[in-house]
């Protein structure tokens, strides 16, 4: 926080206003269920897991300024290790059920204790290439070993009951989904918060001084890696416990990348930026995936923007409107208004293009051409039919484009100079590794 | 003797043909200090470039209008993209990469389709070059192999040689003294990035007739090329060449290699130790992930790689 | 001035997005069964093929006048070729009301989305749903894993292997020396294992096999020379797109005289990627139009005038799959037209048409029993594929009777009382 913000409120009336809108968040996540449908449910499920998923990664990034590019294999540890206890509590055992998800994150701490010590001896492009390295060596073991991983198929398993707890239906997975994600987010919270926090912090920005210091920063470093780790194991344990079922296929790289990709959207200087990254892109791949073919497209496009014009994410996006309007300054509706508005023509403009190319060139439009006898066909987007070669269409986006470049064009000067400020108080900063 | 010859022979292509794609990479990664993550994109590029154009002025015509269109590909990138936020730090010009290899796949998807398209070696080109015992080794796999060694050659005597070789040299070593003598940095930069984008598209253009043209050939290529650079060392064109020829012969050779896990476990004496479900699994099945290991060896024992002198 | 016409049209489109979104509410009143397919993603090639498939069928049904005069609409819904992506859609086609649920793509997302349908079933027992697996080919989808709700619409490795032997044999093909080089993972290793089965019964011996890593395999060089060492006549392959293309390049460009047997090699862009390097290799599959006369004539032209593209491979088994379904449900009263177990029911007994001959599911354990064609890659074929010169000659085609490999017992589904 800044120390002009101190001046002019009480600490305690910061606090407050950050703490309300958590809890009115809290409040209506745990009001939910009664509002929602199953499929929505899920998709909150799935949120949830993600979100937690991308907190533990961003422990690793955000404090410690290692960027993994092999977080899945922890995340997927986690999920085989829980599906492994609950087969066992299938078959007897008396581990209690809600605790689960410890299972998971116990196994992948451990893990991520060996796999952190040899990818923190480097830093920066060479900490990520070894964690590609771990990545592909744990996947390639894993698919061979059928008796203990369930290959192709998996391991599939059924909840029990835990005391009251019957755990059949989709609203107690999502409330032991959503317990246990706050907790982990609770528990990063802390940690950060405490000095253990602090001095990861500092290795981050000045690794020698705190080594200087008498601390075994490789050890530090490794430690939290496997907390990292193990946050991401409870997160995929998470996800074995609502699927009741596993693969191989988690170790793959999807689930590097979409942890990577939440992470930078969301925003990873912000502490629960993570979270809203995760939120956005489960929910987009859920819904938007049944609406266009080219909804990977569009993800990567608003990952690029983001990455161009709001290097900091939408949190940061966020966290810099909540700053100006706690000062003074006056708020700039009128610039607000026109950016909104252009980058809606710009997005307007762009699905527009992509969804018309998209029909055009399938094959089956070509056999309609040939058997309706018009070269240009009328194509569906969005319920409505375009006429895909009408100058009126084609202007139509065009005039899209002109008019979303005519709104940013201010923006764009304002934005320059904002973006130069920014990355001069980040370059005031040593980077962390190459 | 004749099948150790042949092995050896289809190892060197191999690595020959990764070669060719990390050499741009490297020596944009030794500059920018960045993976750059769209490298493979380019290569992907590379043989859809070839495949369009080859198809109106022949395959030779095709090779050239690739390697041009991807040059200019990447120097768009370079100057419309990269330069944006270069300010920020390598880890944003990393992700920018990261979101411009999604990019790319999917618009590549959304123009061809899923599916491989119709980029083969031309009928001209299949005859065997020579025989080697029962073997015969084809000649196109030979003018893969010519194509990078042609590669490495220009490559090497432009940067030894040349006025501007020397420069980029220089700025690969240390940036800023270059800059601080008067070079306009970040114009040789520019030409770099597009020399090796071009690189990378000739190489997509020559090894796309042979492995299918499809979208998720950049995926498929995958991190190999980013494991060569790293082995090879910062900015090391001999380097890469090296580690490429290395990864080649030795993936070439493990999946000659019949032996088990159960095999290793037994040889040093730890036959009771055996997991159960994975003694019978053989080492050829995971040739694949050789490299990765070799890289992980690489960069726990010398980081700076077989060439490089900083890390 | 340019502004305000630029609001305008933004104000229209809007406006224009918004109504026909509540058209699009009001256009479901026809029934609706929701396809889950790999539109995205990795697998997004065969997910095309799927979709063909699917356009194709319900068009046919449709012109017919649809089910109990009721028109019949997909929804397609895309799982990404992930297992969780099959999981999630589950979720959102059973809470829109999904009674039938139509999926395509590889076994190990059909694996999950199986096991997902069966916990739903036995939770819900009153509200059970039906589902089809159009093209998985793992065996334990109708062995250990099958269930009553579950049906699969294509063949397995077993099927595949033995189709491929028995057509080449009969017609001195195969040779007495077989190799088999398959992916690394559960589909490779049955058909690993089906290689090595059938070798008593076929007469041939087994010179060598190889299982290697999916997709990661640059070169297959190496394992070409293990072939040629080995002196094999016929190298049979599960292996697809990537994997099979690298190998038959290999093959092709070191001159080896071995036949390849394949699975999948009709897959759409295949023939055209590879060139020359496919003549001479065999593939058993579901169609080949020269086969099937004027028949199969025809349906590879009313297919092409409906998606622009040719009838293969898994495209077929969407047809089947589709077929199927339409004559189980007109086979049940009206009020049972959505009734998962009466539909189950009826799926047991109906046959439907098919160009080489009637197919039909096993009760025992829900398997498609379909008749195969092996086709030969060569240039004298009459329908040629993929835009070359090159189309499946027929080598034989095998009834239902003949492909099918008899249940192992291993199926033991609980049936409704």
């Amino acid at each position: 926080m800044d120390p002009k913000d101190k001046a002019t409120h009480s600490p305690a009336r910061a606090a407050l206003l950050r703490l309300v809108p958590l809890a009115l968040l809290l409040g209506a996540l745990v009001a939910l269920p009664r509002f929602s449908d199953m499929a929505f449910l899920n998709a909150m499920v799935l949120v949830c897991i993600a979100a937690l998923y991308a907190m533990g990664y961003n422990l690793l990034w955000g404090q410690a300024g290692l960027i993994s590019f092999g977080h899945a294999t922890y995340f997927a540890f986690g999920a085989s290790c829980t599906i492994m206890t609950m087969a066992a509590i299938e078959r007897g055992s008396s581990f209690p059920t809600p605790l689960l998800p410890l299972a998971g994150g116990a196994a992948s701490f451990l893990m991520g204790l060996v796999a952190g010590w040899f990818a923190t001896i480097r830093t920066g492009v060479y900490f990520a290439m070894i964690t590609v390295a771990i990545t592909e060596l744990v996947r390639a073991i894993v698919q061979r070993w059928d008796t203990m991983f369930g290959g192709e198929a998996g391991i599939t398993s059924i909840r029990m009951a835990w005391g009251p707890i019957g755990f059949q239906k989709l609203i107690d997975v999502y409330y032991f989904t959503l317990a246990w994600t706050v907790i982990g987010i609770l528990l990063l919270w802390f940690l950060q918060r405490s000095p253990l926090g602090t001095v990861i912090r500092g290795i981050r920005e000045q690794e020698e001084r705190v080594r200087f210091l008498g601390y075994d920063t490789h050890a530090l470093k490794t430690l939290v890696f496997a907390i990292s780790a193990g946050v991401s194991g409870m997160a995929g344990g998470l996800l074995a416990f609502t699927n009741e079922s596993t693969n191989v296929a988690l170790y793959e790289g999807a689930y590097s990348t979409t942890v990577l990709i939440n992470t930078v959207i969301g925003g990873a200087g912000v502490f629960l930026g993570p979270v809203v990254g995760a939120t956005l892109t489960t929910l987009f791949g859920y819904y938007v995936a049944n609406l266009t073919y080219y909804w990977l497209l569009y993800m990567g496009l608003l990952f690029m923007v983001i990455v161009v014009c709001a290097p900091r994410g939408i949190s940061g996006l966020g966290v810099d409107a909540f700053r100006r309007l706690r000062s003074d300054a006056p708020v700039p509706w009128g610039r607000i208004v026109r950016q909104a508005a252009g980058w809606l023509a710009m997005a307007l403009g762009c699905i527009m293009t992509i969804e018309l190319i998209g029909a055009v060139v399938q094959p089956s439009y070509g056999a309609l051409a040939r058997s309706s006898g018009v070269a240009w066909p009328p194509v569906r987007v969005f319920g409505i039919s375009w006429m895909p070669a009408s100058p009126l269409t084609l202007g139509g986006i065009a005039l899209l484009f002109s008019f979303g470049a005519l709104m940013l064009r201010d923006g764009v000067v304002t934005a320059r100079r904002n973006v130069a400020k920014l990355a001069e108080a980040i370059a005031g900063k040593p980077e962390p590794g190459p | 003797m004749d099948a150790f010859l042949v092995a050896l022979l289809n190892g060197l292509v191999y690595g020959l043909l990764v070669f060719m794609v990390s050499a741009g990479l490297t020596l944009v990664f030794g500059m920018m200090g960045v993976l750059n993550f769209a490298h493979a994109s380019f290569y992907m590029l590379g043989a859809y470039a070839a495949f369009l154009s080859g198809r109106y002025i022949g395959f030779w015509g095709g090779l050239i209008v690739a390697t041009l269109a991807v040059g200019l590909v990447g120097l768009f990138s370079e100057r419309l993209l990269l330069r944006k936020v270069r300010s920020f730090g390598h880890t944003q010009e990393l992700l920018l990469t990261y979101g411009l290899f999604f990019v790319l796949e999917e618009l590549v998807k959304l123009l061809f389709g899923p599916t491989p398209v119709a980029y083969r070696v031309p009928d001209e080109l299949r005859f065997t070059a020579f025989t080697i015992g029962n073997s015969q080794f084809p000649f196109f796999r030979l003018l893969m192999g010519a194509t990078a060694l042609l590669m490495f050659f220009g490559t090497y005597a432009a940067l030894r040689f040349t006025r501007i070789g020397l420069i980029v040299r220089a700025a690969v070593e240390r940036p800023q003294m270059v800059s601080a003598l008067g070079h306009n940095v970040p114009i040789v930069f520019s030409g770099l990035f597009a020399v090796g984008s071009a690189l990378a598209g000739l190489a997509g253009a020559v090894a796309g007739m042979y492995y299918p043209t499809s979208p998720a050939m950049a995926h498929e290529l995958g991190s190999i090329v980013f494991v060569v650079v790293v082995i090879g060392g910062l900015g090391s064109l001999n380097g890469a060449l090296a580690a490429s020829l290395l990864i080649g012969v030795m993936t070439s050779f493990a999946v000659g290699v019949e032996s088990t896990f159960g095999d290793l476990f037994r040889a040093l004496g730890l036959g009771g130790l055996a997991l159960p479900g994975l003694e019978a699994v053989q080492f050829s099945s995971i040739a694949g992930v050789l490299p990765y290991a070799l890289m992980l060896l690489v960069l726990l024992w010398r980081p700076a790689g077989f060439a490089g002198n900083r890390a | 001035m340019k502004l305000k016409s630029a609001l305008k049209i933004a104000g229209l489109s809007a406006a224009g997005t918004l109504a026909s979104a509540l058209l699009m509410g009001t256009a479901l009143a026809q029934t609706q069964i929701d396809v889950i397919l790999p539109v995205t993603g990795p697998t997004a090639g065969t997910g095309e093929l799927f979709k063909n498939g699917v356009d194709f069928a319900f068009g046919e049904v449709n012109d017919a006048g649809g089910v109990h005069g009721k028109k019949i609409a997909a929804r397609i819904l895309d799982d990404g070729g992930t297992t969780q992506g099959g999981t999630d859609r589950v979720r959102q086609a059973i809470s829109g009301g999904a009674k039938i649920i139509l999926q395509g793509g590889g076994s190990a997302v059909a694996a999950a989305i199986s096991a997902d349908v069966k916990r739903w079933n036995e939770r819900n027992p009153d509200n059970p749903v039906l589902l089809i697996m159009m093209g998985a080919e793992a065996a334990q989808l109708t062995k250990k894993d099958c269930h009553f709700y579950a049906f699969r619409t294509s063949t397995n490795a077993d099927m595949r292997v033995k189709a491929l032997v028995k057509a080449l044999s009969e017609n001195n093909r195969l040779g007495t020396k077989v190799f088999a080089i398959n992916q690394d993972y559960s589909w490779g290793r049955e058909m690993d294992a089906a290689v090595k089965e059938n070798a008593a019964p076929f007469k041939y011996q087994v010179v060598g096999s190889v299982l290697h890593d999916v997709s990661k395999i640059q070169d297959f060089s190496p394992f070409v020379e293990r072939i040629r060492e080995s002196g094999a006549e016929t190298v049979v392959t599960g292996n697809w797109a990537r994997d099979l293309l690298l190998l038959m390049q290999s093959v092709s460009s070191a001159n080896l005289k071995a036949k390849f047997a394949t699975v999948f090699l009709d897959e759409k862009g295949n023939i055209a990627s590879a060139g020359k390097a496919a003549l001479g290799s065999y593939v058993a599959t579901a169609f080949v139009a020269e086969a099937g006369g004027a028949e199969g004539e025809a349906y590879l032209k009313k297919f092409n005038e409906k998606t622009g593209a040719n009838p293969v491979s898994a495209g077929n088994n969407a047809v089947m799959a589709i077929r199927l379904l339409s004559r189980a449900i007109a086979s049940v009263p009206e009020k049972d037209m959505l009734n998962p177990t009466a539909l189950a029911l009826a799926l047991e007994k109906v046959t439907a048409p098919w160009v080489h001959g009637e197919v039909s599911i096993r009760a025992e354990d829900h398997q498609l029993r379909l008749p195969l064609v092996v086709g030969e890659v060569s240039t004298e074929a009459r329908f040629k594929l993929d835009g070359t010169d090159m189309g499946l000659k027929p080598v034989k085609t095998l009834t239902a009777a003949e492909t099918e490999v008899p249940a192992d017992g291993s199926c033991q589904m609980q049936r409704p009382k």
